[in-house]
């Protein structure tokens, strides 16, 4: 018997709403700089590189803080901008950066439908999320914060543990009450969360919004609408 | 003849939802951290006078940021917290700190309808206010930025003063491209908003919501809705 609903956040529940171009290019515009947008690419490249994928336990919120930074001073630096680069590189992060309380991210249409859906059918739902910072401050701004039994991101320093580490879906289990074979986790991403939860005896499925994991998992939904009928067991 | 309007942000077109006590309570009940809350008045105080936005023409904004992360960390272990305090302090900021364009500040009521009507009737508009980072990111959250031809900010790098200063109403002028007796500027603070417009032969309107000036200056009203009357903008 199914009593909890785990989800994935990124591409599960929500995405950035617009690319980093047109925001870099309304940002500059307002400071009369020229972009030099061959060199974009590569800088861009450069900027997730540093900004992505550090190990939750050797990590600390304010050296984060001071890294994410100097990666974006340095990649408007380096396209270009000469005057004003750490006012330039703030507004850019204030568009985008979740550690500065960007709310640039959108929900999917299907999402606070289907979560209001099972948590009126009495479900208990969390959020299992690989993100930098604890999720809470986000999903308040984007208003489905007080969906949740439980928000659960990787590097929050009470968790310390990335999908498909089994630590951080164990975690998420005791902190809503509930056992493995009692819930189901959701997400878009083969490896984290389709292995992850299997690994630690949670029925995984599989969210591929674009049909492009056709054949990989035998549970898979294209739309978080599917959900309260495939968990009442009708299909 | 007006031809534009200046206004202050905050309390004239923005105020803060919750205060720095209701999202400490919030947040605190998240990590199960017991606040020593007979500390909280004094520690609160301190933060605030360490905090205070300080003199626009040294000031860095990243600087600041780091800076105000550290100093509300130390906040945070006044009150008694132990764990997470660094993160506590993060969640803190992302709530209510304009630093992190955090967007808990609400429109008052008037604001919309007010600035729209405005705009109708061919009015140049323009925000002049003390602040302490760029308003662009935060108007453009709260769905304003189209209205205004200048968004002028103390501590933006472009400009480096604040009002009473004539330095930021003299950019405000050049941005929006008018003449000082083409202008009205409207705020709620005496000294820098009434003050810092005469200075510069701006007419002063100020905006007394909880009529708590009456009396201070002549041309006053309670709530934006008054101003197209008052500049005739009344298409009726």
């Amino acid at each position: 018997m199914i009593k909890a609903v785990f989800f994935d956040f990124y591409q599960t529940l929500g995405v950035w709403s617009e690319s980093l171009r047109p925001r870099l290019q309304r940002i500059t515009d307002r400071y009369g700089c020229e972009i030099d947008w061959e060199r974009y690419a590569t800088a861009r490249g450069n900027l997730y590189a540093d900004a992505s994928g550090s190990d939750p336990t050797a990590y600390t919120l304010l050296g984060t803080m001071q890294e994410i930074i100097e990666s974006y001073c340095e990649f408007v630096r380096t396209l270009g901008v000469q005057e004003h680069v750490e006012q330039v590189a703030w507004e850019l992060l204030q568009s985008e950066h979740s550690f500065f309380a960007a709310s640039a991210a959108t929900l999917y249409d299907d999402t606070v439908p289907t979560l209001q859906h099972l948590r009126d059918t009495g479900f208990k739902l969390a959020i299992i999320s690989n993100w930098d910072t604890p999720l809470d401050p986000l999903t308040e701004r984007l208003g489905i914060a007080h969906y949740f039994d439980i928000i659960v991101a990787s590097h929050d320093a009470r968790v310390l543990s990335a999908k498909p580490d089994p630590h951080i879906f164990n975690y998420t289990l005791a902190a809503v009450g509930v056992s493995a074979a009692e819930a189901v986790h959701v997400g878009d991403t083969y490896e984290a969360d389709i292995l992850g939860a299997r690994d630690a005896g949670i029925r995984p499925i599989l969210i591929d919004r674009d049909n492009t994991q056709t054949g990989k998992w035998d549970e898979t939904i294209q739309s978080l609408a599917e959900l309260p009928a495939l968990l009442s067991g009708r299909s | 003849m007006a031809e534009a309007v200046f206004l202050d942000f905050y309390k004239t077109l923005y105020f803060y939802r919750r205060t720095l006590e209701e999202n400490l309570r919030r947040i605190a009940a998240r990590y199960r951290v017991e606040i020593n809350w007979e500390r909280f008045e004094t520690a609160q105080a301190d933060l605030f006078t360490d905090t205070a936005v300080c003199d626009p023409t040294t000031y860095s904004l990243m600087e600041s940021l780091m800076t105000t992360v550290k100093r509300e960390c130390e906040f945070i272990k006044e009150l008694g917290v132990q764990e997470h305090a660094e993160q506590i302090a993060w969640e803190l900021l992302q709530s209510g700190h304009f630093l992190f364009a955090a967007n808990s500040g609400t429109l008052y009521s008037d604001v919309v309808p007010t600035l729209g009507h405005l705009r109708n009737a061919n009015f140049k508009l323009a925000i002049v206010s003390n602040w302490g980072a760029p308003l662009d990111p935060l108007t453009e959250q709260l769905g304003i930025a189209e209205y205004f031809d200048a968004v002028v900010a103390s501590h933006d790098m472009r400009v480096r003063s604040e009002k009473p200063d004539p330095h930021i109403f003299n950019y405000a002028l050049a941005a929006v491209g008018v003449s000082t007796e083409e202008v009205v500027h409207v705020g709620d603070t005496y000294e820098a908003d009434i003050v810092g417009a005469r200075n510069v032969e701006i007419r002063p309107i100020l905006l007394d919501r909880d009529k708590t000036q009456t009396d201070r200056w002549k041309e006053t009203i309670q709530s934006l809705a008054e101003l197209p009357k008052l500049l005739k903008a009344d298409p009726s």
